[in-house]
């Protein structure tokens, strides 16, 4: 029957308030009456003052490793913005240097093209022209051929 | 102008975060330190450890105060953050905790160390050292519940573990206490009887 309000009186300390069956159990049953003073003097060995006292330099040392990692932090910071820095310069280098190339390699191949596009269409289309006109040519003959023949 | 030592641990800290105000830092770290050190301490029993971890406590604060959000109380964030700390030092470094633990202990007695100097009461130092036989869990949780007067809630929160945990850890911690307790003084009387 007791082992229902053990974990009541062992969870009980200062400030809280015990509910009533478990306070009237413990009016009436010594053993539960042995823990719950036994809890008590638990309690009170537990909430005793600190006893270590706090070394002279411990802020000195608290403020120094601020520093310290802080620095360290800093110093992160400015190699990651370097860094940046170094593949902006690098990626800017390479695009004006192929924008260079390029321009080279067009200069080139335009020189090498005799004719230009619009020169080309216009060479196929005399030269369209110039077969249409053999064409008409060769009939006009054959058709004067089959005239005098025929004369 | 504001007299900085009458504002509260949170007004503090917006000072801390928004102007960098290491004034303000120097007021919050001279309200907590000895409560962090001493916490901290209790759980590791190692004065050196618990001196550099609690000195990691405010610098942590003091390089996150970018993000710092005024939700609850400060000195939860406080625990919070030492609980974090102490509990990384034992996951990671729990063989070494133990040997150190016991070399400091022979150092701290040559020495006269502040742990020995303060721990002049006996039942104290008795006590102590039974608290070091719970796990670190069940002493964390019993000294935030009791000496911290924090709530299931927030323990829950600074430990991350469910409510009904903490309870256990609670209990249990208890329990064990007043067993070691009770079989050491029973042992002490057996020992005069034997005298």
């Amino acid at each position: 029957m007791c082992e229902k309000f053990e974990e009541e009186i062992l969870l009980n300390k200062k400030g809280r308030k015990l509910n009533e069956e478990v306070a009237e159990h413990i009016s009436m049953c010594p053993t539960c009456r042995v823990l719950f003073e036994k809890n008590k003097e638990i309690n009170s060995l537990i909430e005793e003052d600190e006893f270590l006292e706090v070394p002279e330099n411990f802020n000195k040392n608290v403020f120094d490793k601020i520093e310290k990692l802080e620095g360290e932090k800093f110093e992160i910071e400015r190699k990651k913005i370097n860094l940046r820095l170094i593949q902006t310069i690098a990626a800017s280098i390479i695009f004006i240097v192929s924008i260079f190339l390029t321009g080279m390699d067009l200069n080139k191949t335009k020189k090498e093209i005799p004719y230009s596009i619009s020169d080309l269409k216009q060479e196929k289309l005399l030269d369209e022209m110039e077969n249409i006109s053999q064409n008409n040519e060769v009939n006009i003959l054959s058709t004067y051929d089959k005239w005098n023949i025929n004369n | 102008m504001i007299e900085k030592n009458n504002l509260k641990d949170e007004e503090l800290m917006i000072l801390v975060k928004e102007h960098d105000d290491r004034e303000a830092f120097e007021i919050i770290l001279n309200r907590y330190k000895k409560k962090i050190l001493n916490f901290i301490f209790r759980i590791i029993h190692n004065f050196h450890v618990a001196e550099e971890l609690s000195q990691d406590v405010f610098v942590s604060i003091y390089l996150k105060r970018k993000s710092y959000t005024n939700s609850g109380k400060f000195s939860s964030f406080v625990f919070k953050i030492a609980t974090n700390k102490t509990f990384n030092y034992l996951k990671k470094g729990k063989e070494l905790f133990l040997e150190e633990k016991e070399t400091n202990f022979e150092i701290e007695k040559e020495n006269q160390d502040p742990l020995l100097k303060a721990i002049s009461d006996e039942r104290k130092m008795i006590f102590e050292n039974k608290l070091m036989e719970l796990s670190p869990v069940e002493r964390t949780a019993l000294i935030l519940y009791i000496k911290e007067e924090k709530s299931y809630q927030e323990i829950s929160e600074m430990m991350n573990c469910s409510l009904q945990s903490v309870k256990n850890y609670i209990h249990r911690g208890k329990a064990k206490l007043i067993r070691l307790i009770d079989e050491s003084s029973k042992k002490s009387t057996g020992d005069i009887k034997n005298v």
